[in-house]
């Protein structure tokens, strides 16, 4: 045994680190563990004359046999090198901290208890009797915090005064736990020593399975003994359970009376947070908080929405007027309309968009939204999706992609496959921007509604589509289990949520702009004929012998064509709307003929377009299957063509059917 | 701890505060025993695993609702033993 030679025993975060370097500053030395990769720090200092070295044994949260780190750890201490251990404790998670002592007690030697970031502790009112826990424990109990080097007095003192840790109370719960098979073990082992471990935790290791003790007792004791015992001797994982919950009752006596928690002021907020998580009322909530914030949504989108109209509306009016006055000629006075009114449309757009993350990120942000996830458990399970499902969900609010590959932490296919087949049904950020534009340009304050009417669609989607697939999918699978620790509560942090906000609408914006500019210039040129004569070019020709099909769904050729080009990207129906739309050539030559521009090209998607028809539009485009790049995820997540192209045609067919349904609505409401 | 696994193989989705009720015990008791499951290997944390296929899209891993303002819940679920 080394004179003053010390062992640093605790969790990773315990402050160990802070602790050595506290004691030892510059007088350190790095090593390694012989023999393995894991660091081995040494380091010296002194007191009142004495010289002392201490070893900062490798962070671990038990001593287990499961790591290198534990194995290290505990041959070290048992080897009696180190005279002394000094157990550090995180005061501030005093119970989890305290295992690490828990699976101390039996290893007789002498140690010191550490109470570290004493100050955290108290900053959360915990008051803690030291002396008390001191006696319980038999050895001494010192309130620290390592990182104010100017108070080590008590740790210096304390050095001296180490002891073995008082047992009898572990012993007692290990039994009681335990039973038989701790009886026959200590039978089997009565005679033999097995110092400097005593039987109870030698017992204790052998029902955890500890491998590296079951040898030590199969080469010590005889083979009868061994033979009495071959039974009791298993992989451990029961009897981790069992031993973990006996080692936590001794911390819960341990504690008890020692530790004052301060009333907890978490029961104001509770109250809110009781509701959002009821059994009866915590959905209603949610729908309700939800369908508010969709609808909300539309009043930051308002202005962006504003300012993209008049772009789209007088601001193309004035630039292809100023064109053409100057002598340019119509085809190019049109695309430089065109390319506007594709700006306008892109913005407003990214208004809509910016609408909704700003609602569902302040939502986020707040800590309502992880209720939102507890409380629909059941209907996940009712639609028959896994508790997990609703990570994939909640990101296809934002990308079906993130819906597809998300689902790979759902760990059947048929769960995988199903959360994929529901999360197309959820409208992803292009969708909405593009819906937010149609909706805005046609009902104006009326938006909130329509929104209000997409969002009951889809949910009764949702279960239609669940009910359709899920027998094929998923035989009653077993459900499994979550864990899910609520983030508390707090004031909205609206720098965040400024800064999420901000980034959405740069990333939508830039991507809409290039592609509704790209997609629009395509369709431009497909709609230029030499004579002027719109009638006459390509995309007309073809358009008008469609119409009649499309007639049937509400859709005039445009928006159909508009419908088809969002496969591509949901964007890019902005970008057909947008050409086929707003400044066709013929369109400009025929109002400057009459010399007065900016009444007549007020707006001309709603003059050309009803009500009835643009939100059938709305509808198919909703429901419709995501865009390329989603489809092609799904495939590769699913690794099903069959399965990929059934999805398709379900949704192709689904959304055909509500833009017929929808349309038949709005000719009731408003006429053709 | 065992009762822990018990309830997770219900099948529900729980939250801490569930659990510490049924058990009778406090939150913080209930989460010590929970680091201790989770460093044993009985249950894990449920990782959002990265997404592929995003080279030039950037709306879901960085600017879907679920993840950005860094307040998402934990989830842990069990992991099963061979």
């Amino acid at each position: 045994m080394s004179k003053n030679l010390i062992a640093l025993l605790g969790q990773p975060n315990a402050g160990k680190s802070t602790l050595f370097n506290g004691l030892t500053g510059s007088k350190q030395h790095v090593g390694n563990w012989p023999g393995k990769t894991v660091e081995r720090k040494e380091g010296q200092f002194s007191y009142k004359g004495q010289d002392y070295t201490i070893v900062d044994l490798p962070g671990s949260y038990s001593l287990s046999a499961s790591s290198d780190e534990e194995i290290i750890t505990r041959q070290y201490i048992a080897g009696g090198e180190s005279e002394l251990t000094c157990i550090l404790i995180d005061s501030s998670q005093l119970e989890r901290s305290l295992y690490m002592l828990a699976d101390y007690v039996g290893i007789q030697r002498k140690a010191i208890v550490v109470l570290n970031m004493i100050d955290v502790s108290r900053a959360q009112g915990k008051v803690i009797d030291t002396e008390l826990l001191s006696q319980r424990l038999g050895v001494p109990v010192i309130p620290f915090n390592a990182a104010d080097l100017k108070n080590y007095q008590s740790f210096y003192e304390a050095l001296e005064d180490g002891a073995i840790v008082i047992e009898e109370d572990l012993i007692e719960k290990q039994k009681q736990v335990n039973g038989e098979k701790y009886q026959r073990l200590a039978e089997a082992l009565s005679e033999s020593d097995f110092k400097p471990y005593s039987h109870n935790w030698i017992i204790t290791k052998v029902i955890e399975g500890d491998e590296e003790i079951v040898d030590l007792v199969k080469a010590t004791l005889t083979t009868k003994q061994w033979q009495s015992l071959e039974s009791d001797i298993d992989d451990g994982l029961e009897g981790t359970l069992k031993t973990g919950e006996a080692k936590f009752k001794w911390i819960e006596d341990l504690v008890s009376g020692v530790v004052t928690y301060p009333e907890t002021r978490e029961f104001k907020r509770s109250r809110f947070d009781r509701l959002a998580t009821h059994n009866t009322w915590g959905k209603p909530l949610a729908v309700f908080i939800i369908l508010l914030g969709l609808m909300l949504s539309y009043v930051p989108a308002f202005p962006f929405m504003q300012a993209g109209e008049w772009i789209y509306t007088n601001g193309v009016a004035y630039v292809t007027a100023t064109l053409y006055a100057a002598g340019v000629s119509s085809f190019i006075a049109g695309l430089v309309g065109v390319l506007i009114s594709s700006i306008g449309f892109s913005l407003s757009m990214a208004g809509f968009v910016v609408g909704v993350a700003f609602i569902f990120g302040l939502m986020e942000d707040v800590g309502y939204m992880a209720r939102v996830s507890y409380v629909f458990d059941d209907t996940m399970s009712q639609l028959g999706l896994q508790g997990k499902s609703i990570m994939p969900i909640l990101l296809s609010f934002g990308c079906t992609i993130g819906g597809a590959s998300g689902s790979r932490v759902i760990d059947s296919w048929g769960q995988k496959v199903l959360t994929m087949a529901l999360a197309w049904a959820i409208p992803c950020a292009g969708t909405w921007g593009v819906v937010g534009f149609m909706s805005g340009a046609f009902f104006d304050i009326y938006t909130p509604l329509v929104i209000a009417s997409l969002f009951f669609v889809a949910i009764v989607h949702i279960v239609i589509t669940s009910k359709v697939f899920v027998s094929s999918l998923v035989r009653s699978d077993e459900r499994h289990g979550l864990i899910m620790e609520l983030p508390p509560y707090h004031k909205p942090k609206w720098g965040n949520i400024f800064q999420f906000v901000a980034n959405r609408f740069n990333e939508i914006l830039v991507r809409a702009l290039r592609v509704i500019i790209l997609v629009s210039i395509i369709f431009y040129f497909l709609s230029y004929s030499p004579d002027g004569n719109v009638d006459n070019s390509l995309i007309y020709r073809v358009g008008v012998i469609i119409e009649p099909v499309t007639r049937i769904f509400g859709m005039t050729w445009q928006l159909f064509m508009a419908f088809i080009a969002s496969f591509m990207g949901k964007e890019a129906a902005l970008g057909v709307l947008s050409s086929l739309y707003s400044s066709g050539a013929s369109v400009m030559e025929s109002t400057f003929s009459r010399g007065d521009i900016s009444s007549q090209l007020s707006n001309v998607l709603t003059t050309q377009v009803g009500k009835a028809q643009a939100l059938a539009f709305i509808y198919a485009f909703t429901f419709n299957v995501p865009c390329v790049m989603a489809v092609s995820s799904t495939y590769q997540e699913t690794h099903s063509f069959s399965w990929t192209l059934k999805l398709t045609l379900y949704y192709v067919a689904t959304a055909f059917f509500y833009a017929f349904l929808v349309y038949r609505v709005g000719l009731l409401l408003w006429g053709s | 701890m065992k009762e822990i696994l018990e309830i997770l193989k219900r099948g529900h989705t729980v939250t801490i505060e569930d659990i510490s009720e049924e058990l009778g015990q406090t939150t913080e008791a209930t989460l010590a025993r929970l680091s201790v499951l989770e460093n044993k290997g009985y249950i894990r944390r449920v990782v959002d695993l990265p997404t592929g296929n995003c080279s030039n899209c950037s709306a879901c891993a960085k600017g879907a609702l679920a993840n950005p303002v860094k307040n998402a819940p934990t989830l842990w679920e069990v992991v099963e033993q061979k």
